[in-house]
């Protein structure tokens, strides 16, 4: 294995049973196999069988953070306990070096009599510390924790915020050569997560290996370098961090943007009714429609709609980003001229941003027809998906993306020196 | 340079399909080593049981003593009131025969209960951390032979009481010098119990019934290994005695207390060959079984 590579996967595929008679079954029959020193039977599913992982193959080096993303049941938390050793693969190898250490299962071994000294020595040493590094290291995880005086009660009476702090304590003091972070995040307050991910960081600035699950791909971003996307069991993309989330979070993006949509039947609706929706399109600055929109230029948007409502309306529209994040608001009302009385029958509404402030990337609009208290009467979201450009003529020497900000404007700037 | 010499020191992990393939002396070498490397994990898993155990009880170690004096109380009176026809044991007045026999017999009978559960008492343990599973068992066993040690100090008072005290129209129980050997007597059947305690967990993290299956047959095993009743004399009956390792070490136990030598070296040599392959035998499996166990717990 070559100098700096610490975890090596190789084309490694995992197999399970669906139905619990055949687990028990297979598993008689696997041991059989292999205490009469039969070879394993490779790359075949037996009945009721599915592939949970599919020729999966990756290198993790020294140093590095590797992130691993992907929908729920995609193989992950399967391709952590294989790397964890504690199960085999079915097909293909994986090989680790040095010591690994997994945040995987948080207050693993926690008895709720014991106090918390008690068990800290105890999840330790389930953890492969020795008792003589728990002794060392016991301060810095009882202050992580903040738990304090509290220390020799029975963990039983803690609140489970202690609980949870001094769980995640004493597994974030590991210090393996390949530490496996397992979605632990999930659990703790905002301050707690943050001091979660600063001691990530620690944990990769001085040179240990990192492999992290999570969902949340924010923390993804900011802890690791590179990114592994797992569907269905194999891989969809690799590479550096930055692109692989990106393309993640485009995945919803298989349908096209469309410069014009037909929305009386449209599904992604609520709303009180008496008024729809009818169809929506995009017009680029030429008057004509578009998918693609630049960042500074004008943008045009036109709806139609049809109205048995018999009071005054209400119109707004939300640009919405791809991660669900709300991001322009307009109202009608803006204008200064007042409400438009009730606007009994067929109508076009059509609007436009004169420079549009958002960054390069993918939105979608949000359009909303509401009572003059806003009360909603049709709502309908996720329609006209459209990708933001940036433009050529941009001063700054790099694009305007959507991983800086979601919006930009331009602002003053002045530097002065200081005596 | 410092980084590449700690580089080249750190020990690499291969993981394939199928089991360990090495050759039979490197993997037991190997087996031991990592178990040796757990020790402190067994250690403390071991206080956490015992220190645990009556932490919220009222009589705390009490219970460990209170069976057995339950069980000798009542077959004491069921002998006396000739309820039940049995034969007075040679050497030994028949109370402190009985608490001697239960003594042993719970090495075996506990040992194989606790070590069959605790796999699927460590729960998430055994499927999500990867540590060596030895230790559970290893563990429960210890936190057994602590309440036999605690029986032990029991008996101990009685053989005293019965040295001080002579029955009448018997002899006063004499320990013969041999009781030194009692530990190395003891061995092998605590080398039986591990390994069919090693086997029977795997068994039960499998299929559930596997403890209810083993409760009901060590209840009907009571009964034939001679705890109740001196072991019997004549052919065929002595078979039952002897072709039982339990039995055998019983009775060898019994045999290096009070008598002086070993009265069936035959059944108990056997006995001993049985236990220590049961145990390797055991073992091996055990290990070879984790990587499956781990998806199906």
């Amino acid at each position: 294995m070559g100098d700096d590579v610490m975890v090596r996967v190789e084309n490694v595929s995992k197999r399970f049973a669906k139905r619990l008679r055949h687990v028990m079954w297979y598993g008689v029959c696997d041991l059989s196999r292999q205490l009469a020193g039969l070879a394993a039977r490779k790359d075949m599913l037996r009945p009721h069988e599915f592939w949970s992982l599919r020729d999966v193959s990756f290198e993790v080096q020294r140093g590095e953070c590797l992130g691993i993303i992907g929908s729920n049941g995609a193989g992950k938390s399967t391709l952590l306990k294989l790397i964890n050793g504690i199960l085999r693969p079915d097909a293909g190898r994986l090989r680790v070096r040095g010591r690994v250490g997994a945040l995987i299962e948080v207050g693993a071994g926690f008895h709720p009599l014991l106090t918390g000294r008690e068990n800290v020595y105890l999840n330790g040493a389930i953890l492969g510390m020795s008792r003589e590094e728990i002794a060392r290291k016991f301060d810095a995880i009882v202050e992580f924790a903040g738990i304090g005086d509290f220390l020799d009660m029975p963990v039983k009476f803690y609140s489970s915020g202690m609980y949870v702090r001094l769980e995640f304590a004493v597994a974030a003091h590991l210090e393996p050569d390949v530490l496996l972070v397992d979605e632990v995040l999930a659990v703790g307050d905002v301050s707690f997560q943050a001091r979660c991910l600063a001691r990530m960081r620690e944990l990769v600035k001085s040179g240990r290996t990192l492999i992290f699950i999570s969902h949340n791909l924010l923390a993804v971003r900011e802890v690791c370098s590179r990114c592994v996307w797992l569907e269905h069991g194999r891989i969809r993309s690799a590479g550096e961090v930055a692109s692989v989330v990106h393309s993640y979070l485009d995945r919803s993006g298989e349908a096209p943007c469309s410069s014009e949509m037909e929305l009386a039947r449209w599904p992604r609706r609520y709303g009180a009714g008496g008024v729809r929706i009818l169809s929506a399109r995009l017009l680029g600055p030429g008057g004509t429609p578009t998918a693609v929109a630049y960042r500074t230029r004008p943008l045009t948007v036109e709806y139609v709609f049809e109205s048995q409502y018999q009071s005054p309306l209400n119109l707004s529209a939300v640009v919405v980003s791809d991660d669900g994040n709300r991001v322009l608001h307009l109202d009608q009302q803006d204008m200064g001229r007042g409400r438009p009385g009730a606007l009994l029958g067929r109508h076009r509404v059509r609007f436009t941003i004169p420079s549009l402030p958002l960054a390069a990337g993918r939105f979608s609009w949000q359009f909303a027809l509401q009572t003059e208290f806003l009360q909603p009467l049709d709502v309908v979201s996720e329609v006209l998906p459209f990708v933001v450009e940036d433009v050529p003529e941009s001063p700054r020497p790099y694009k305007t993306t959507v991983d800086q900000g979601l919006c930009w404007q331009p602002a003053e700037w002045a530097i002065h020196r200081e005596p | 340079m410092d980084a590449a010499n700690n580089r080249a020191k750190l020990p690499e992990v291969v993981y394939e399909p199928g089991g360990e393939r090495l050759a039979a002396l490197d993997l037991w070498r190997r087996i031991f080593r990592e178990t040796w490397g757990a020790r402190e994990l067994a250690w403390g898993l071991l206080a956490r049981d015992l220190s645990v155990r009556y932490r919220q009880s009222a009589l705390g170690y009490f219970w460990a003593i209170a069976p057995p004096i339950g069980t000798t109380l009542l077959f004491v009176y069921l002998k006396d009131e000739s309820f039940l026809k049995i034969r007075d044991p040679k050497h030994m007045p028949y109370t402190a025969y009985l608490l001697f026999g239960l003594t042993i017999w719970q090495i075996f009978m506990g040992g194989l209960t606790a070590t069959t559960q605790s796999l699927v008492q460590a729960g998430n343990l055994v499927s999500k951390i990867n540590f060596p599973r030895e230790c559970l068992v290893f563990a429960s066993f210890g936190g057994v032979l602590c309440d036999v040690l605690i029986r032990a100090a029991l008996v101990t008072v009685v053989f005293g009481w019965y040295a001080a005290h002579p029955m009448p129209n018997r002899e006063p129980l004499e320990v013969a010098w041999t009781i030194v050997f009692l530990p190395l007597v003891l061995a092998p059947l605590m080398l039986l119990t591990l390994g069919l305690g090693f086997l029977l967990s795997l068994c039960h993290a499998l299929v559930r019934d596997t403890a209810t299956a083993l409760s009901v047959a060590l209840w009907l095993l009571f009964f034939l290994v001679p705890i109740i009743y001196p072991p019997p004399r004549h052919w065929p009956k002595v078979l039952v005695n002897d072709l039982n390792p339990v039995s055998a070490f019983l009775t060898a136990a019994h045999d290096v207390t009070v008598v002086g030598e070993i009265t069936r070296p035959a059944s108990f040599a056997m006995a001993c060959l049985v236990a220590v392959l049961v145990f390797f035998l055991g073992w091996r499996v055990f290990r070879i079984a984790q990587p499956l166990l781990a998806e199906r717990v």
